[in-house]
């Protein structure tokens, strides 16, 4: 066995996602793991791969396979290519692994190879320029350079047009032969069923089938109620062998074809019958993953809705202008007192709107290590230091001045984390137009400004999730165990070329959508939210008022 | 409800000009589902975006909605007849709720503040997304965010969909629900144009395109396509298992 899980559970903050996984991955195997949106594939990959550590249980890794030796490739190429060119991409990889550099061109070239992009063809090209199925191959190019005893490849052939998906599905099968192991999860069963060594069918984080594909296929049963759709081979196949057509129950489209070839007797036209058939099975609706996402944001949605409506009631306008004035008194503090008070404030406040720890955390995790740095960086000192490090020194007026500069930062965050978690798009737009309208008079479109405003504002946590998904990849490409290296300068500008280019992407096809939709700023608009000054409101305008007077006071006083 | 005559359109790249369609000409009935497929970077985003109004052709006729869109004006009305549902569930959402994502394409309508908010409830109530109207848009899964650019096509009374790749970014279960939500509009009288990529959908539409560089190589049946040509094998197509199929059961006949 090349991998073997025992026991093996994982939790998303305190959410169960894998629950008790039993898995064996024998050595030169190729195993499908598919399952239904949500059933938990995606973290078992990740778990197989090293790359997260299971809450509980044991993973371990037979012959001299460790989490080094393995290669992960993810979903989406955008979110995992980093580099100027083909070959520094791949270079990145190889000196991550601690590939000398004499020997990288070599390792470069046979990988570009075996993946199908002519090393001279190739290698100074821009990655991000690549069509979708060359990137795709680039990426396995990258994880298989390293030499890797394991791959694994979550979703490749999806998106893929089916030239390039029927290239692809023949690259890992010639893969397999040269005697990698490979690992793959896909909802693809048609293509991958018919190549593979076994199949772990995973239903609501566990696993519900594990072991060779024929019993899937000759009791397509098993599929449906893990909630997937057995491929068209086996469909066509069960009914054609329920028919007496064919004898045995094939293993691909090819056997079906090849029995029915060999079948003795001329079929009347019965094409019409497959097509019925097929549109039977395909009526058989089968248990969606929006069904279950329904119930699981339903649970989620009724336990924070009552703290956070009594937030999103508040008239925009009050938390405009609650944000605006904290800001700029955050901005005018200079010692430790009123800023602690501050912070006392602020973290009451998201307690009260309802904001969980796990997702506060998530949004202030990329700032941390920034502003550690930042920190650090105005402590150092080359003349008179208080202390010293090697040839680094620290005075203590840069350590308590560095240190506060970070927590106003991290203030004005947290205002902004607060007004954008509680403020849902149109409200925040209106109460914007609003306070700009007066910019009107003097000629400046307003409307554009507002809905860009309200769409940044918006995409925060998108960019978020991007950035991670970024991240995880850099991590599978270089496996460092040192948290902070993540953050040197040169791994910084790695993530920020492709999060620029996901951004500016996301906003042409976004301005493509808006202008779709016959958005004129010129043409007068009838807002659907309407903004309504309510008692609660004049309450909470003067609470800001006192709060903000009470800490401005406090800011001069000491 | 489409008419085009040796349609041309180019993209300018620094001094050259890049052709984008190079003389397309197709007719489009009112109630038709037409799917339309073709290799990557053949044209058919292209194409679709000059149906309504997003790219101006740069020859050739075409009359959309019985509109001549040589117009600017007519190009911006268009866009209230002839609508699109984009490939990436994650980059058509303008507003944070799936009520506030529909309110934006009405609010430039002129329409009454109660008139918008029915409007809105009745086509999420179509989709089936009427439970999660005041959901945040983050919540919602691929399938469902296509559901809701869907309600937003319906809310503009859209005459014709166009459905750039709207499923290739979904998984099987998604998939199958905005197919069946497509055939359900269309049953009901609007016009379907349906890019795709996947054989079994080409299969299933009564008219079928083929693009290739520019230009239209197939305007037909998928019986004729499937059976009666070479262009899929030329094209590299693998066809899907009920062709295969049945031309194996034809030859035998």
């Amino acid at each position: 066995m090349i991998v073997q899980m025992e026991g093996v559970s994982f939790q998303y903050d305190k959410t169960p996602a894998l629950c008790d996984i039993q898995l064996e991955i024998p050595q030169g195997s190729l195993t499908v793991l598919c399952g239904i949106t949500g059933s938990g594939k995606s973290t078992l990959l990740r778990l197989i791969s090293g790359l997260v550590k299971p809450s509980t249980g044991s993973i371990s890794y037979g012959g001299d396979v460790n989490p080094k030796r393995i290669s992960m490739v993810f979903q989406q190429p955008e979110t995992q290519l980093f580099a100027s060119s083909v070959y520094k991409d791949i270079e990145y990889g190889l000196e991550q692994h601690g590939v000398p550099k004499a020997s990288r061109s070599e390792l470069i070239q046979s990988a570009l190879a075996k993946v199908g992009l002519p090393f001279e063809e190739y290698s100074e090209r821009s990655p991000f320029l690549l069509s979708g199925g060359e990137k795709r191959r680039l990426c396995i190019a990258g994880a298989i350079a390293v030499q890797p005893r394991l791959l694994i490849l979550d979703e490749p052939t999806a998106g893929l047009d089916p030239p390039a998906a029927q290239a692809l599905l023949e690259l890992v099968q010639k893969l397999q032969q040269s005697g990698l192991t490979i690992v793959t999860g896909t909802h693809d069963l048609d293509a991958f069923f018919p190549i593979a060594d076994q199949a772990v069918v995973m239903s609501q984080g566990s696993v519900y089938y594990s072991g060779p594909i024929h019993p899937l296929t000759t009791d397509p049963a098993k599929l449906s109620a893990a909630g997937l759709e057995p491929p068209a081979y086996v469909r066509i196949g069960a009914t054609l062998k329920e028919k007496g057509l064919i004898k045995k129950t094939p293993a691909s489209l090819e056997d079906v074809l090849t029995e029915l070839q060999a079948h003795p007797l001329a079929i009347p036209v019965i094409s019409r019958n497959i097509m019925e058939v097929v549109e039977d099975a395909d009526a058989d609706v089968l248990p969606t993953e929006d069904n279950r996402f329904q119930a699981y944001s339903e649970v989620i949605h009724s336990k924070t809705t009552t703290l956070k409506s009594r937030w999103q009631e508040r008239d925009p306008r009050v938390k405009w202008l609650g944000m605006v004035l904290g800001s700029f008194i955050i901005l005018g503090m200079h010692s430790l007192l009123p800023l602690l008070l501050t912070t006392g404030i602020i973290a009451g406040l998201l307690g009260s709107a309802g904001l969980s720890w796990a997702r506060t955390v998530w949004f202030f995790k990329p700032f941390l290590l920034m502003f550690l740095f930042l920190w650090i960086l105005s402590a150092i000192t080359w003349s008179s230091p208080d202390y010293s490090l090697g040839p680094i020194g620290f005075t203590n007026e840069g350590i308590i001045l560095g240190g506060l500069s970070v927590l106003r930062f991290l203030l004005l965050v947290a205002i902004g984390f607060l007004f954008t978690e509680t403020t849902t798009g149109a409200p925040l737009r209106e109460g914007l137009e609003w306070a700009i309208a007066p910019l009107k008079k003097l000629g400046i479109r307003t409307r554009n400004v507002s809905l860009a405003v309200s769409i940044t504002l918006q995409f925060v946590p998108w960019i978020l999730g991007k950035l991670s998904q970024l991240q995880l990849a850099l991590r599978s490409r270089g496996r460092q165990q040192n948290k902070l290296k993540q953050w040197t300068p040169r791994q910084i500008y790695m993530l920020l070329v492709p999060l620029l280019i996901l951004v500016i992407s996301m906003g042409d096809e976004l301005a493509t959508a808006i202008e779709s939709r016959g958005y004129d700023s010129k043409k007068d608009r009838t807002p659907t939210y309407a903004l309504i000054w309510r008692r609660s409101d004049t309450l909470s305008l003067i609470c800001i008022l006192l709060v903000t007077g009470l800490l401005w006071w406090c800011s001069l006083a000491t | 409800m489409i008419q085009t005559h040796q349609l041309t359109l180019s993209f300018r790249d620094g001094q050259r000009r890049l052709p984008v369609l190079q003389g397309v000409t197709i007719h489009i009935e009112q109630g038709e589902w037409v799917a339309l497929t073709g290799p990557n970077g053949c044209g058919k985003s292209a194409l679709i975006r000059t149906f309504n109004g997003l790219n101006v052709p740069s020859g050739g006729s075409l009359i959309a909605a019985g509109l001549d869109l040589r117009s600017p004006s007519h190009r911006s009305a268009v866009k209230q007849k002839i609508q699109l549902v984009f490939q990436n569930p994650e980059s058509q959402t303008v507003g944070s709720t799936p009520f506030e994502d529909i309110a934006f394409g009405l609010e430039n309508r002129g329409l009454s503040r109660t008139e918008m908010g029915e409007r809105i409830k009745r086509v999420l109530q179509k989709v089936g997304l009427a439970h999660k109207a005041e959901h945040e848009v983050s919540t919602l899964s691929g399938g469902e965010r296509q559901r809701l650019a869907v309600a937003s096509c319906l809310a503009l009374e859209a005459e014709m969909i166009l459905f750039d790749e709207a499923t290739s970014m979904l998984d099987p279960a998604g998939r199958r629900d905005i197919l069946a939500l497509a055939k359900e509009l269309w049953q009901q009288g609007t016009t379907v144009l349906w890019v795709t990529q996947r054989m079994e959908e080409l299969a299933e539409s009564p008219r079928i395109l083929v693009m290739e560089s520019g230009k239209i190589i197939y305007d037909g049946d998928p019986r004729t396509l499937f059976y009666s040509s070479t262009l899929p094998e030329t094209l590299g197509w693998q066809p899907p298992p009920v062709v295969r199929i049945g031309r194996l059961l034809q030859t035998q006949d």
